[in-house]
């Protein structure tokens, strides 16, 4: 019988990460030879939608750990609760996303069991002999390098958004194994004091999720209050161009492009942003870009996947009051 | 009096792929391919923090501490010149491959003879050569310390036993965290901005003696069987793995299509979607295209 896959799920604020969403799809494409596929969940008060969401996307089992003490990160009990796990169950390959937590577990489980770890993997494949190899990026992202790990399990993490979400799998009922792992009280080296959840408002744009930016189009410092109303109803960070840094709507460190920062969200809004290479060039990693333009010849137009052709001032307004509708339950005709 | 605090920053070896041109007599410029080696931005976060820990608590000793071949010794002189009081140079045979596992080896041993109170180990970087990200953790579980990455801020408390730190965590969470020392960190690059050497100081790395320790890997093998846990396969120039798209666009052109079935996914950027009309219609097409790609 073959060894289970497993996909450390990591849950942050009662939602997984979608990287280990992506993984889930990536081990069911690599056990079609038949191994299981199982997610691990570690958490305090893991709720039962954490469970269905797993198994939508293609957990067969799911082993869980909960207890009150785990509520948030800790290197040296998460270490030792996913070492214990793995000395028990055994499983054959143990994949978990490249954030700063999957990081640094994976590597401090592998030297535990002093079995080989390869990180910030941008592809995987199994090979004829059900040995991983583990695809990086490295010399700046201009070349690749595959590794295979010594050892087993086999460990790995990946970067998040390489793989792709697979399409959910009908809900159905998967077998859910709770284990309690004790630890001793000398583990708790490090304490946890607080958690410091993230305002859009106020984070760094290059760890922003959905950014809105707005350039000269948008009128200056008197209409600036119309952005940052929109970013605070769809929980984005304000950014701007040169221009809207120029005419003092915002501080050097909201400035996207080649003199400023180069970001990656997955939405980026644009608004009276004509589309300089300048600018341009400090979202090309941008996973989707909205552009709202009234001049339909802006360079911007041609690079967006969604462009609106609209004067911002009687735009934006209208689009805030959907998008409140929308989040306060009201009526919205598709 | 406080206690003397040693702090030891292991810095990297990262090497870059960059382009050259080399000007042509009535001709295009010729392209070169160039590995150019640098100083990590983590590492130099690191080391001014260090620095500036130096500052606020007399009693501080820095080291820093390079893995790599002889030609990058320039980098210690660099730390030097920045203001670090030791420079440790382990010496490596640049043709062979060491991976995360067998740079924390390298460095355990030392770090448990001198007694380093703080030590700044690099973070996964996709820029490394040798792998070399995870070696901080790993380090952290031989010398048996607490270890946390991606720092974002610190402070060491009063009595020089312990420090307060916030880790970076994603999407712009972070997480305030008290560990005792001796504990391995890794810093983040927003740490910090770091500093470039003043000219005065240029000139003391030339008086200053750089430990030279040649690192075998036999003998890291020797003291702990298997010194190296991964093995190199293949180098290639970089092909990002296509995402799942299943098939080709009708409206690709002949050569999008090869490049489609090269790269096994689309290369070309879909075409934009273009929005005209009455304001609250547009409202409500941009609300359901949010609503769409789950951004709301």
């Amino acid at each position: 019988m073959h060894k289970e896959i497993w996909v450390f799920a990591e849950a942050c604020n009662n939602s997984i990460e979608r990287v280990s969403l992506e993984l889930l799809g990536e081990v069911r494409r690599l056990s079609k030879n038949g191994a299981p596929t199982a997610a691990v969940l570690i958490g305090a008060g893991i709720s039962p939608s954490l469970r269905q969401t797993l198994s939508q996307y293609g957990a067969q089992k799911i082993y869980i750990v909960d207890h009150e003490k785990l509520l948030y990160y800790q290197s040296e009990i998460y270490t030792h609760i996913l070492t214990q796990l793995v000395r028990q169950k055994k499983p054959q390959i143990i994949l978990l996303g490249a954030t700063p937590n999957g990081n640094d577990m994976a590597s401090r489980v592998a030297a535990r069991l002093r079995v080989g770890f390869v990180s910030n993997c941008t592809d995987l494949k199994l090979n004829d002999e059900g040995r991983l190899v583990l695809w990086k990026a490295i010399r700046g992202g201009k070349s690749q390098a595959a590794f295979m790990t010594v050892g087993s399990p086999q460990i790995a993490t990946v970067c998040p958004d390489v793989i792709g979400l697979e399409k959910v799998v009908p809900l159905q009922t998967v077998p859910v194994e709770h284990l309690d792992i004790s630890w001793d009280k000398n583990m708790e080296k490090a304490e946890v004091i607080e958690f410091f959840k993230g305002n859009p408002a106020t984070i760094d744009i290059t760890e922003a999720e959905i950014i809105v930016a707005g350039g000269r189009g948008v009128g200056g410092v008197e209409k600036w209050p119309l952005i940052e109303g929109l970013a605070d109803v769809i929980g984005g960070a304000v950014a701007g161009s040169r221009m809207a840094k120029d005419l003092g709507c915002i501080s050097r460190d909201r400035l996207v492009g080649q003199t400023g920062k180069n970001v990656r969200p997955k939405l980026y809004m644009a608004l009276g942003i004509s589309g300089a290479s300048h600018h341009v060039n400090g979202l090309k990693e941008a996973e989707k870009v909205v552009v709202i333009n009234k001049d339909r010849h802006a360079p911007f137009i041609k690079k967006a996947d969604l462009a609106v052709i609209a004067d911002l001032q009687e735009l934006l307004p209208v689009f805030k009051e959907t998008v409140t509708e929308y989040f306060t339950g009201g009526h919205f005709s598709k | 009096m406080t206690r003397k605090l040693k702090i030891l920053v292991s810095i990297s070896q990262i090497v870059y792929s960059e382009y050259s041109l080399e000007p042509q007599m009535g001709r295009a410029c010729k392209k070169k391919n160039l590995l150019v080696k640098r100083f990590n931005l983590a590492d130099r976060c690191a080391l001014e923090e260090a620095l500036k820990i130096k500052k606020e608590i007399n009693n501080v000793e820095i080291s820093a501490a390079l893995l790599g071949p002889p030609e990058m010794e320039w980098i210690l002189r660099a730390c030097l010149g920045f203001g670090v009081d030791k420079a440790i140079h382990f010496i490596i045979n640049p043709a062979e491959y060491y991976d995360a596992h067998n740079i924390a080896l390298a460095l355990s041993q030392y770090i448990s003879d001198q007694g380093f109170d703080l030590i700044f180990c690099s973070y996964q970087d996709v820029n490394s050569n040798f792998q070399v990200g995870p070696a901080g953790s790993i380090l952290a579980e031989l010398l048996q310390y607490p270890y946390l990455s991606e720092v974002a801020s610190l402070k060491i408390d009063p009595d020089n036993e312990s420090l307060t730190v916030k880790r970076k965590l994603t999407k712009g969470n972070r997480l305030k965290v008290n560990t005792p020392l001796p504990a391995v960190l890794s810093a983040s690059t927003v740490l910090n901005e770091p500093r470039y050497i003043s000219l005065h100081r240029q000139k003391k790395p030339a008086e200053t003696t750089i430990t030279r320790i040649a690192v075998n890997k036999e003998e890291l093998q020797g003291r702990y069987y298997p010194a190296q846990l991964t093995e190199l396969v293949a180098v290639s120039p970089f092909r990002p793995r296509p995402k799942q798209i299943p098939l080709a666009g009708g409206s690709l052109t002949v050569q999008e299509r090869l490049d489609f079935i090269i790269f096994g996914g689309s290369t070309v950027k879909e075409k934009s979607r273009l929005l005209e009309g009455n304001v609250k219609e547009l409202s409500n097409e941009l609300l359901n295209y949010m609503i769409q790609e789950n951004f709301l």
